[in-house]
This record gives structure tokens, sequence and C-alpha cells, in this order.
């Protein structure tokens, strides 16, 4: 060893976690005044951690390990258990295959657009738009069988329609179909409109009405018995499509841009906090398509932190429980179902799923639009959120709940 | 069915000394599981890639199976294992002779190039047969297996200092073999 050996020695040494107190502070010491020393020091981390790189990435071949068990005379049923089944069983590889590869992050996403198509898909079955251009003081409306039950004509609050629910989910073999024809389904939906000129201009922003109904199925039976109803208007109609399941289509728009911040409780409570914090911090943006007037698919991007806490080993080979907040930027898509229509309020239940480069995300939660304007609604919306992330070959999970408070926009 | 996991090592012991199939396969899995990768990569670091690594791994893992069996006192797995597996490579190396691999056999791995961390790696692996064989064993056991000096010292039975010397010379060594491929990665 050269001048430094001794130095070098206690480099080494400190590495290793096998320095005192007092050489340590000699060699930091010395390390401020020696270039060369410096030199000496970070060659010795370099080499500590390449040996370290190297050292985790050796596994026992599975058929050593086989051969192992079979010789003592044992069966193997740990780890490299399911594995070994891929080998003998091709049916159950298959399925431990599949089973890897839905909870991995790539997996996780796929799955989730599934679920949400097929959810699509559903909605999409049991719907019907019929356009009608404009409402009149009066609405005679021919309904299916079950509207007689419904009714009550002492109320202005009870045009009951139908249990239009259970009338679509008899028939989910017929693909959706878009009316947009006036009168279109007047073969089946017999709707005499008593035009009323006066009143025109003033049912415009109702004119839209959706029916959950399969209008042209063949086993739909009208009673073709005419209710005739006096609607006022405005308030007719509110109830009329709040009472009875029917949705007012006054969310015309297909798109809409929805901002949030947010306020969050780690689970545990962290002990830590970021040296420093992303500037959109808390922030997410993410532009929404409404598929129907019940669900909106969603992909934007947020910034957060979770905290994490996992066990690794440091550059100098020692062990140890991390504790990080680390800020990630995660790119997550957004499926948003809205089971009923409050007026002003739209409560909606929501699944999120995405990823950044440390992981993927899962979040669930409620909420509710705050409709404030035609396009414009707050949203205040609380969730359960996690990251999965993998740290040299273990995964770990960090949770947290929080609130999302912000602004929709539609257009 | 019980979770060895939440188990501690002698109680995995203990289940395998008295229990039946299918719960002594299951403990002695899972024991496996725990020290198979660290004793497996100590066996492939000392012999290479050959098929005497795996003789000695395996090996190593009957042998303790045989001494749970006979109820031999066993206090520590991890240092049980890698003090059998040394004890059958000194055994085999006494046997088969293993010579060391010369200096310019190696060197040429190392010059006129620039390196990614992986290959550094590998490098550090290949530098290591330039070792003598206690130094070797001496890195091996600190920085693979994750053992104090204290550790090695009572599992090679030699006095502290001396597995001191022999860390921080192996590493010396290492550092003076790779040293142009770590200016080069500093430049780069």
């Amino acid at each position: 060893m050269n001048d430094n050996s001794s130095y070098i020695e206690l480099i080494y040494l400190i590495i290793d976690g096998e320095a005192s107190e007092v050489e340590r502070q000699t060699l930091f010491s010395a390390l401020k005044e020696n270039p060369d020393l410096q030199i000496e020091f970070q060659n010795a981390i370099m080499l500590n951690q390449a040996s370290n790189a190297y050292a985790l990435s050796e596994d026992v071949p599975r058929n050593l390990t086989n051969n192992l068990f079979s010789k003592a005379g044992l069966t193997y049923s740990g780890v490299s258990a399911s594995t070994q089944a891929v080998q003998n069983n091709t049916k159950s590889g298959f399925w431990v295959n599949a089973g890897q590869y839905a909870t991995s992050k790539y997996g996780f996403g796929v799955i989730g657009l599934i679920i949400g198509g097929l959810f699509a898909l559903f909605l999409f079955d049991n719907i019907y738009n019929i356009s009608i251009p404009s409402i009149p003081e009066k609405v005679e409306i021919t309904l299916a069988e079950s509207t007689q039950s419904s009714m009550n004509e002492d109320s202005n609050k009870d045009i009951g329609v139908n249990n239009s629910k259970e009338l679509g989910k008899q028939h989910k073999t017929k693909k959706t179909k878009l009316l947009t024809s006036n009168y279109e389904a007047e073969d089946d939906i017999i709707q005499s409109l008593d035009k009323n000129k006066e009143s025109t201009q003033e049912n415009l922003e109702y004119s839209n009405i959706s029916i959950f109904q399969k209008a042209e199925s063949p086993d739909f039976h009208i009673n073709r018995n005419i209710i005739t109803k006096d609607i006022h208007a405005k308030k007719n109609l509110m109830n009329y499509s709040s009472l009875s399941g029917i949705k007012s289509n006054t969310r015309d728009e297909r798109f809409f841009l929805e901002m949030n911040s947010s306020s969050f409780w780690n689970l545990p409570k962290e002990t830590i906090y970021p040296e420093e914090i992303a500037k959109l911090y808390n922030m997410n943006l993410f532009l929404y398509y409404k598929l129907s007037n019940s669900i909106s698919l969603g992909l934007g991007a947020r910034q957060e932190t979770f905290y994490v806490r996992y066990n690794t080993i440091d550059e100098f080979s020692r062990k140890f429980i991390y504790e990080q907040q680390p800020n990630l930027t995660n790119i997550e898509l957004s499926i948003r179902y809205h089971p009923f229509d409050m007026n002003i309020l739209d409560p909606y239940v929501q699944f999120n799923t995405g990823g950044s480069y440390y992981g993927y995300t899962l979040r669930a939660g409620i909420g509710s639009e705050i409709k404030v304007y035609d396009n414009i609604a707050f949203t205040l919306f609380l969730e359960y959120a996690t990251l999965r992330y993998k740290h040299k070959n273990f995964w770990n999970d960090a949770s947290k709940i929080g609130i999302n408070y912000g602004i929709n926009c539609k257009f | 069915m019980n979770n060895y996991k939440k188990y501690r090592d002698n109680d995995l012991i203990a289940v395998i000394a008295t229990s039946k199939e299918p719960q002594k396969s299951m403990a002695f899995s899972e024991l496996y599981d725990r020290y198979s990768s660290k004793i497996y990569l100590y066996c492939r670091k000392v012999f290479g890639d050959g098929g005497f690594a795996e003789d000695i791994f395996q090996e190593t893992f009957i042998q303790l199976l045989k001494s749970i069996e006979n109820n031999v006192n066993i206090n520590s797995v991890k240092a049980y294992l890698l003090i059998t597996a040394r004890n059958l490579s000194l055994n085999f190396k006494r046997q088969n002779r293993v010579e060391m691999v010369e200096y310019n056999d190696l060197i040429h791995l190392f010059n006129d190039r620039t390196y990614e961390m992986k290959e550094i790696t590998q490098l550090v692996d290949s530098a290591l047969e330039l070792l003598s064989e206690d130094q070797k064993e001496a890195f091996i056991l600190q920085v693979y297996n994750g053992l104090s000096y204290a550790e090695i010292a009572s599992i090679t039975d030699v006095p502290l200092t001396t597995v001191r010397n022999r860390v921080v010379r192996a590493k010396y060594r290492l550092r003076e073999i790779l040293t142009p491929i770590f200016e080069e990665n500093n430049k780069g």
C-alpha cells in the first residue's frame, strides 16, 4: 500500500461498519485535505456497490432445489413450489403465470381497463337515449305495464314511469341503439306532444330525456295506457327524472377537465418528511370522457408522496430500515360511476389505477360533484390510496387516506 | 396448514426433528428458503460456475438435515451452514488441488473498454480469482454473506485482527485491479 495506506485501511473499515468513532473522525479529517484519499474513498464505495449489486442477483436454480430435496427424501414446499408447478402441470402453470401477471404493474392496468370496458358495455346495453325537441305543458306518455302501479295521479311528483332497471335487465342481449330522431321510438313509446308555442322556450332546457328501456325489444309489452299529466315544466320534469330513475340529460358535454388538490394522512403516521416538496404537490389533473350518463373514464397525472418503509442494505453493507417520503408523479387511469343524480349533488364512486417509475398506485373512494353552474362543479372526494413498489426484489406497500377537493369543468 | 414463515429457526429445527411428513418437509423448506440463496452465493463465489459449487451446496443442506435429525445442537443455522460449506470446500480443495489463476490470464478483461455497473460487478467476480484463498474467503463472507468481522473470525476460527487484515487487503487488491475501470467510469 502507499503513503495513505493507514487511511485506506480506515476507508474499508468505515465502509464495512467496523471502524471505531476515533478511527472515523481521523479519516474524515484526513479526507478534507487529501484529494487522493477522496478518490480512493470514491473507488472503495464503487467497489462496494458493485459487489453488493452482484450479491443480490444470485438465485438457486430450480432443478438444484428439486435434486436436493429428492436426495434428502423430502418434498419442497417453499417459495419455488409455484415455479416447479409450472414445469409439471401446464394448466396450473398457466394460472400461476396469470396470477403473477395480474398482480404486476402492467397486468393491473389491463385488468382495470377490461373491467371498466365491461362495465361501460353493460351500461350502454341498457340505455336508450331519446331526444325530444321540446316539452309542452301536457305530455302523454305510454309506458310499460309497471307504470301503472307506480303512478300517483294525485301528485305531480309521482309521474312514475316504470321500473326501468328491471326492464333493462330482461333484455341484456340486445345491442344498444341511440335514437336521436324525435319520434323513432314512436311505435313503442307513444309520446303525444301537445305543442304549446308559448311554453316551448321555457321547456327547451328539459328537452332531452333518457329512458332506461328496451323500446324495440319484441318482448317488451306496452299497455298503451295513455297517461296524461299536466307538466308544469321545470318542477315536474325534475321530479320526473329524479324519482323514476330516469336521467335528465343535462350533462350533454362528453368531456370534462378536473383539477384537485388534496390532504392526506399516511398509514401509519409518518416520522420523516421530504427534504423538498414537488411544486405541484398533492395536485392532480384529469381529463374525463363520459361513456354514458353514469360512467366516465379519465386519464390524468398526479403529484404526491407516500410514506414508505422498507428493509435494505446501504452502500456500506449495513442493514437498515429505510423510511422515505418520495415525491412521485403518477399517471393514472380513472373510472367514475354516478349511481344517481341529486340535482345539485352528483355523487360518485371512483376507482383509479396507475403508476410511476417507482411502482403502481391503486385508489378508491366516494365523492360528489357539487354543481355551481351549468358546466362547472366543485368536487369533494374521500379516498384510500395505496402504493405498491419493489425494492431489491421485494414488494412493499404504503397506504394513506385523503380528501380531494377541486373544480370540474365540462366542455 | 401451519404458516412456518412466522417460526424462528429453533422452532423449525424442533419441527424437523420431531414431526412427520408433510410438516417435516414444509419446515425444512422454510429453513431452506431463508438461507439457500446466501449459501448458494457463497459456493458459487468460492467455486465459480462449475458443478462443484452445486455439489457443495447440496451436501451442506443434507448435512444440516442429518444434524437436525441426530439432535445436534445448532445455535445459529446460518453460521452452521457457512461453516459446513466452508469445511466441505476446504476438503474438496485439498483433494483436488485447485490452482490459482494468474494475473495475466484475467487482466485483459479489464482493459480498453468502458463499463456499465453490471459489467463491473461481473469483473469483481472475476477479479476475486486473483486473490489468495484466505482473502477471497474473507471478502465473500463479509460482502456476499453480510457477516461482521467478528462473525467471520468465529466461522474461520482466526483472530479478529487477521480477518480485518484479510478483508482490507482483499478490497485494496480488488480496487487496484479495477482502478482502470473506475477511472474510465469517473471520466464518463
